[in-house]
């Protein structure tokens, strides 16, 4: 099998950074840190995955035969990264290796048989859902940053989604805080629950950066233990994951005693500044929350570390209520302060150990949960 | 190598001589620290009179008093042995940091540089002892510790009067294997009733018998033992005595009166053990990272397993949890402990990041605050665990 294969340089690097993301870092599957290249429909064809994840681009490139070997992506990327002509040349001649030309440039990079990667399923996504790619995004974006990264308990590593109706839903939670985000789209949904990994969540949100695209296909594909996603020429299958999602409903504070509006940059300026002091310690930033109508409450932030030294901060807002001390983990009130693009954000509280809800004034629907620290001899 | 000097300090017939002092109208008569016969109760210490009537440390307190029918049972009265033992391990703290506590009534010095004799260091600290506290002890002194622990044994065995003995006996070096050779094989350390069997089946009734066959032979009758055997029948113990580190910690030990292989009851005081650190934890306002068990055998070995959490603690349930599982891991049915206890360390006074969806570690906050309150009001017997209830009733 002897294939040459002609392909845009700028086009196959980009496309090699796509896939790249899911290379594995699996020490003992080699195989997996390699780039699955061959042909399909007369297109090139770049396959990556971790297992979890698979990543597919399809490109133009000219070929004049069959092409099926797997080479390292991350040297194949640091190569057709350094190239510097508009085009690449690499033969391939039955051995599992490629020999790239480029201007002045002559090299041969080893690989590995295409029959020892895993197969990654294909799908015919016609049938699938196309959802704006922007509002997906922005949806990923408000909760995936609370899913867990710690392992112990798998499903909290996912994204809780939720499709009924016209409704589209996304929970992430990592036990400490959770996101909610909720949006009404113009197409109908068939129920049903699913829960993504939020790295692959994640990664869905660089492709689309990566292709720009203004339009994304959502499928599930019948097996029920996988999503695809297409977006242009890019397609990711990702592993659901399997188990129980807790039973968020049940934890959304009813009701508040203590109600803050304040400007969302004044606040999240004000965590920053305080963190400096708190990350010495254990991220803890106290709010005193003080009320008083327009703007005459005040909201202040206090950070102590018996290392780094104090830091307080003192906020005009408008508070309702009663008067409360609560603790946070001021990282998390960050993170959660990002999220928010609206002018003024609302924080509803109910005492020193019970969780507070963070949302934009005016939101039901998007909220952001935050447990509170427990400071002793409080 | 220069020889050490080692001192086994022991109390003699310490909770008697407490309750002497609180009562001196029990001093020389047959008196008692135990459970009473009607709970099957058993002695813990006898006095020196009562000694004179076969009644000993390990007796049921029936048969006890079948032997010596006028015996006085004193029911045991734990704070003040504590406090007793805090005054005479202070003592013993001056005269040298290396100090291994064994129980709440023994330990060993290494003295080795200090210019004094073992003779002179030991009589200085009894007379400190003997004033300062008004408890009698007795010291033995050699180059290691078997021979300096056998010693003291020795030496208040000797005395035959129904007073303490208060005595001191001292090992010089060389004479290790000479000192120990008539002594019955069952002084030494790890020989229990069965092995004591088998060596005497193998015609091994002294020490000195021992020496008379060598390391194969041992070897082959006893395993791996039967080298450490030999060894220490030659009076060759090469132990040092274990300071223990008072890094930051919170702990709680148990000295069983006598040797325990209940399972129950060595679960029941890790529990109980459990619930006092973590109550102390809450008290100061800390968390610990780490969970420790300790473990005494009935042969003095010394052993500490410990875990690191996933996530710091100040709970009762998650202490005692980890404690269990490390005793079930070292443990083996029907072993004999001596001595019990439960530490946490890795502590820290960082505020925790409270869980939404861990209902059950958030109640069990609560539970415990509640309790704690209410023993800081009411004492510590206001509240207790199902588990403390059978042990309260007696």
């Amino acid at each position: 099998m002897t294939c040459k294969v002609t392909v845009q340089k700028n086009t196959f690097a980009e496309s090699l950074a796509i896939v790249g993301r899911a290379v594995g870092s699996h020490t003992h599957l080699p195989i997996l840190s390699n780039v699955l290249l061959s042909k399909d429909e007369g297109q090139l064809r770049l396959s990556a995955t971790d297992l979890t994840l698979g990543v597919t681009v399809w490109l133009d490139a000219h070929m004049d035969g069959e092409l099926g070997l797997t080479l390292p992506a991350k040297t194949l990327a640091d190569v057709v990264n350094s190239l510097v002509e508009p085009e690449v040349v690499f033969s391939v001649n039955g051995k599992p290796e490629a020999a790239l030309k480029c201007g002045a440039y002559k090299g041969v990079v080893k690989g590995i048989e295409a029959s020892e990667f895993p197969t990654i399923p294909e799908f015919d996504v016609s049938s699938g859902i196309s959802l704006d790619a922007n509002i997906l995004k922005e949806m990923i974006l408000n909760v995936a940053f609370a899913a867990s990264v710690d392992d112990s308990r798998p499903v909290l590593t996912g994204v809780l989604i939720n499709m009924e109706g016209k409704s589209l839903s996304m929970v992430g939670t990592d036990g400490f805080r959770l996101a909610i985000c909720k949006v009404d789209l113009p197409v109908t949904f068939a129920k049903r629950q699913m829960i993504v990994p939020a790295s692959t969540l994640k990664e869905v949100v660089r492709i689309i950066g990566a292709t720009k695209a203004s339009k994304i296909t959502l499928f599930l594909p019948l097996t029920g233990s996988q999503v695809v996603f297409r977006c242009e020429n890019v397609q990711i299958v990702s592993q659901l994951i399997d188990g129980k999602y807790p039973d968020y409903q049940a934890i959304l504070p009813k009701g508040y005693k203590t109600r803050t509006v304040i400007a969302t940059a004044d606040l999240l300026k004000a965590c920053k500044q305080a963190s400096i002091i708190a990350r010495e310690g254990s991220n803890v930033v106290r709010f005193h929350l003080q009320p008083g109508s327009d703007q005459t409450g005040k909201v202040k932030l206090l950070a102590e570390s018996d290392e780094t030294g104090v830091s307080e901060i003192e906020l005009d807002a408008t508070v309702e209520g009663q008067e409360l001390e609560i603790a946070f983990n001021v990282k998390f009130m960050q993170d959660g302060l990002e999220a928010i693009t609206a002018k003024n954000v609302v924080i509803e509280a109910n005492a020193h150990n019970t969780p507070a809800v963070i949302r934009s004034t005016g939101e039901e629907e998007n909220l952001y949960v935050l447990m509170p620290m427990h400071i002793d001899g409080k | 190598m220069k020889s050490r000097k080692i001192l086994h300090m022991d109390l003699d017939a310490f909770f008697c001589s407490v309750e002497e002092l609180r009562d001196p109208s029990l001093k020389g008569k047959p008196f008692a620290v135990g459970g009473p016969a009607e709970t099957r109760g058993v002695i813990s210490t006898a006095s020196y009179a009562a000694r004179k009537f076969g009644v000993h440390s390990a007796m049921p307190t029936g048969r006890a008093l079948r032997l010596c029918p006028g015996l006085i049972l004193v029911s045991s009265f734990h704070g003040q042995y504590e406090e007793m033992s805090k005054k005479v391990m202070a003592i013993v703290g001056d005269f040298t940091p290396l100090v291994e506590t064994l129980s709440i009534d023994e330990a060993f010095l290494d003295i080795s540089d200090l210019p004094e004799t073992p003779l002179q260091i030991a009589r200085n600290l009894q007379t400190r002892i003997n004033d300062e506290t008004k408890l009698p002890c007795s010291i033995g002194g050699a180059t290691n510790m078997l021979v300096a622990k056998i010693a003291n044994d020795f030496g208040k065995h000797q005395h035959k009067e129904p007073t303490p003995p208060n005595a001191i006996t001292i090992v010089e070096p060389g004479m290790e294997e000479t000192f120990l050779a008539p002594l019955p094989v069952d002084a030494l350390w790890g020989v229990g009733p069965k092995t004591a069997e088998r060596l005497i089946r193998m015609g091994i009734r002294t020490i000195g018998d021992i020496t008379r066959h060598t390391e194969e032979e041992m070897i082959q009758h006893f395993g791996r033992s039967g080298k450490e055997l030999l060894d220490h029948a030659r009076g060759i113990d090469d132990r040092v005595v274990q300071v223990e580190h008072t890094a930051k910690s919170i702990s709680q030990e148990t000295t069983f009166d006598v040797d325990i292989n209940d399972r129950n009851i060595l679960l029941q005081t890790l529990k109980r053990q459990s619930s006092q650190v973590g109550s102390q934890l809450r008290r100061q306002g800390f968390t610990a990272k780490t969970i420790r068990l300790k473990i005494r055998w009935d042969n003095f070995e010394t052993h500490t397993r410990q875990v690191s959490l996933e996530s710091p603690t100040n709970h009762d349930s998650v202490i005692m949890q980890s404690a269990i599982d490390l005793f079930l891991r070292i443990w083996s049915e029907g072993r004999k402990v001596r001595l019990i206890g439960v530490g946490a360390s890795q502590l820290n006074q960082e505020p925790v990041q409270m869980s939404l969806l861990d209902t059950t570690t958030q109640k069990e906050d609560r539970l415990l605050r509640s309790v704690d309150e209410l023993r800081q009001k009411f004492g510590n017997l206001a509240v207790y665990r199902g588990y403390d209830i059978h042990q309260k009733k007696h």
